[in-house]
């Protein structure tokens, strides 16, 4: 049951409209490049060998997080159940109490 | 008694006094009650300021001689972290009337600043106790079934916590003659513990780990946390944990089992979080993540992976502070945090996204608190020679970002629920701003934080390695939610229970205990069936053999009452010969 407090009113807002969130992701997209293009050009100070890797830091975040997601969505076949899984026993007898 | 009179006032009292105070408050002072809740924290953190180190306090109890308040540069520091954290949540709360939440937080903070300051273990076993039962009622407040089936939970839990701890101080105590809180060496070689001094430690240190989340002990803080009042979760999430994390820094720092113990931490909470629906759940498995970075640096164990595990855990009280705020204000307004029924709602509650988005910012980005902190505890893991350590932390730092920016994304942005509320009321926002500016401020001066840590420090985290590396790792965390989402692979948000550790205890364990009572029920009617049957037989056999004239009815002559008895007078003499 989802118990809202608040009106219902659907109207479009600076962030539904299509240009600003293109231009958003493009924005967005820059700043990745340019993070990108800046590991070929400055020199990072190394502590392990494993971040010699050209572009080790982005190529292992972006891996990172869609492992995450893969892993967690098989996980969610093994682990999810319905809303009230642990209180349903309790609300069927309680339904017959009535 | 000398002792006592030199001795400062300890906070616990002003805030026990201020307690009791508001609980005398008629409902027309509602207004009084909040201001005092405000000031309390302000005052003692002032009186905090002229304490001097050293231990004051002392009594005698159960034969030891106990240490009430020890100060040094550590307890001071969390004492500072907690009167921070209480005067926040304080104004953050300032709106609420409800005088049980009023009184558990003043007693919840005093009781937590009682457990930094003790000098003992049996002092910090009565704080320790006394943590659980004031704040319980912040869960309790919220007046819901579910929400006090959870506190219900959560006080068994706590209580646990608190006996194994007094159970490992008790036989501590016996065994060197001295409560006094010290460094312990855990005996990992479980194998090979054959001292019941190495079970105590071990006690105190799962008591800990109950406190502090450790992989399987963890689920107390995703089952009540969420289930909490929005103004109690805020002091819940800055108290209890760091009570333990200061507990563990005391006695387990170098213990390298907490290193593993912190790499699993900093991992599993993720694959929970990115399949969570409630978004306050979402913040709490994050802050398991969290912690599982301090772990990891008290496992080093280092004065400077000491420093950088007790600055993680200042930095973490004020940015997870902050996004629970943020949640807690859409909580408040829209009376739940279902990701998959929220979004749109920065239309509605402008300023509680921007802080929000600055909670998130403060984090991980660099001029924000949670760069300056988590940078010492990545350079101590290399210095130590942990590298795929270091590697596991680098892959958790990703994905905690990853699924924090969920936060924000799915309550204020994502699809448009169409929902219209409120903006935040005036005090949830001025306790947001409080925090985003402390946020900003630590992260441009981190030597304002630096400067308090238990150990001396020389470390700048602003060298252009670091920052670029890590808006490297954390704009490319950004890139593939974006990219997920686009390509509909983000699991979408579905109301729905994920089983975790609990499952154990709320499912499993009934279900044993089911199968035992029915199986013992089963055996004890087949026995007495049985046993009915052979008292019918021998009732039977009984009455066939005492028919006139049967065995059992017929008279017996002398001769054979004399043979008999000349039987018995042969076994008699046998058996004192055979002895």
């Amino acid at each position: 049951m989802n118990e809202s407090k608040g009106s219902l009113n659907v109207n479009e807002g600076f962030f539904d409209r299509s240009d600003v969130i293109k231009w958003s992701l493009r924005i967005f997209y820059s700043i990745c490049i340019m993070l990108l293009a800046v590991d070929f050009i400055i020199h990072r100070h190394v502590e392990t060998d494993i971040e010699k890797i050209p572009a080790f830091y982005v190529v292992y975040a972006f891996l990172a997080c869609v492992l995450f997601v893969l892993i967690a969505n098989q996980l969610r076949k093994l682990l999810m159940r319905e809303d009230h899984y642990y209180t349903k026993d309790e609300d069927l007898i309680k339904k017959d109490d009535e | 008694m000398s002792a006592w009179i030199d001795s400062p006032i300890h906070p616990i009292i002003l805030f026990f006094i201020a307690a009791i105070a508001v609980t005398c408050l008629s409902k027309k002072n509602d207004k009084l009650a909040s201001i005092i809740t405000v000031i309390v924290p302000l005052i003692s953190f002032i009186s905090l300021l002229q304490w001097q180190q050293g231990s004051f306090g002392f009594y005698q109890l159960l034969g030891l001689e106990l240490t009430l308040i020890k100060v040094d540069r550590l307890s001071l520091l969390f004492a500072y972290l907690f009167h921070l954290a209480a005067f926040i949540a304080s104004v953050y709360a300032f709106h609420v009337k409800d005088r049980v939440q009023q009184v558990a937080s003043l007693l919840y903070t005093g009781s937590a600043l009682g457990a930094v300051f003790a000098g003992d273990w049996i002092t910090l076993f009565i704080f320790w106790e006394l943590l659980a039962l004031t704040s319980v009622f912040l869960i309790l407040a919220r007046r819901t079934r579910d929400s006090y089936l959870s506190s219900m939970r959560y006080l068994i839990i706590q209580v646990l916590s608190g006996v194994l701890l007094f159970s490992g101080a008790l036989i501590i105590a016996h065994h060197t003659g001295t409560a006094s809180i010290t460094a312990l060496v855990l005996n990992t070689d479980i194998l090979n513990i054959d001292s019941i001094y190495d079970i105590a430690i071990w006690l105190i240190f799962i008591a800990y780990g109950i406190k502090c989340g450790f992989p399987f002990l963890h689920n107390w803080l995703v089952d009540a946390y969420p289930q909490a009042t929005p103004t109690g979760t805020i002091f819940l999430i800055s108290l209890t944990t760091k009570v333990a994390v200061y507990a563990l820094v005391r006695s387990f720092a170098g213990t390298d089992f907490l290193i593993t113990i912190g790499l699993v931490m900093a991992c599993f909470p993720i694959f929970f979080a990115v399949i969570e629906n409630d978004l306050r759940r979402v913040l709490v498995y994050s802050m398991i993540n969290q912690i599982g970075f301090i772990m990891c640096a008290i496992g080093v164990g280092t004065e400077m992976a000491i420093n950088g595990a007790v600055a993680t855990a200042f930095i973490h009280v004020l940015y997870k502070g902050l996004l629970m705020m943020s949640m807690g204000a859409v909580l408040y307004r829209v009376g739940h945090v279902s990701a998959a029924h929220l979004g749109g709602l920065y239309k509605s509650m402008p300023k509680t996204t921007i802080l929000s988005i600055l909670g998130l910012a403060s984090s991980a980005f660099p001029l924000f608190s949670g760069f300056v902190g988590k940078a010492i505890i990545m350079s101590e893991m290399i210095k130590a020679g942990h590298t795929f350590g270091w590697l596991i932390l680098l892959f958790a730092a990703a994905g905690v970002f990853f699924v924090s920016i969920k936060i924000p994304f799915f309550a204020f942005f994502a699809h448009d629920s169409g929902l219209r509320v409120k903006e935040a009321p005036a005090n949830m926002l001025i306790a947001m701003s409080i925090s985003t500016l402390l946020c900003i401020t630590i992260g441009i001066f981190p030597s304002s934080l630096y400067n308090i840590l238990p150990y001396p420090i020389n470390y700048s985290p602003y060298d252009i390695t670091h920052v670029v590396t890590q808006l490297q790792l954390l704009f490319f965390s950004a890139l593939a939610f974006v990219w997920l989402n686009r390509k509909n692979l983000y699991p979408p948000e579905l109301r729905s229970t994920n089983l975790d550790s609990d499952w154990f205890y709320r499912k499993l364990f009934p279900i044993i205990w089911q199968f035992i009572c029915s199986y013992v029920f089963r055996t004890s009617q087949h026995f007495k069936g049985l046993m009915t049957k052979i008292f019918d037989l021998t009732l039977i056999t009984l009455a066939k053999y005492s028919k006139p004239d049967s065995i059992l009815a017929r008279g017996w002559g002398v001769n054979t009452m004399l043979m008999w008895l000349l039987c018995l007078l042969i076994f008699v003499l046998l058996f004192n010969y055979i002895q």
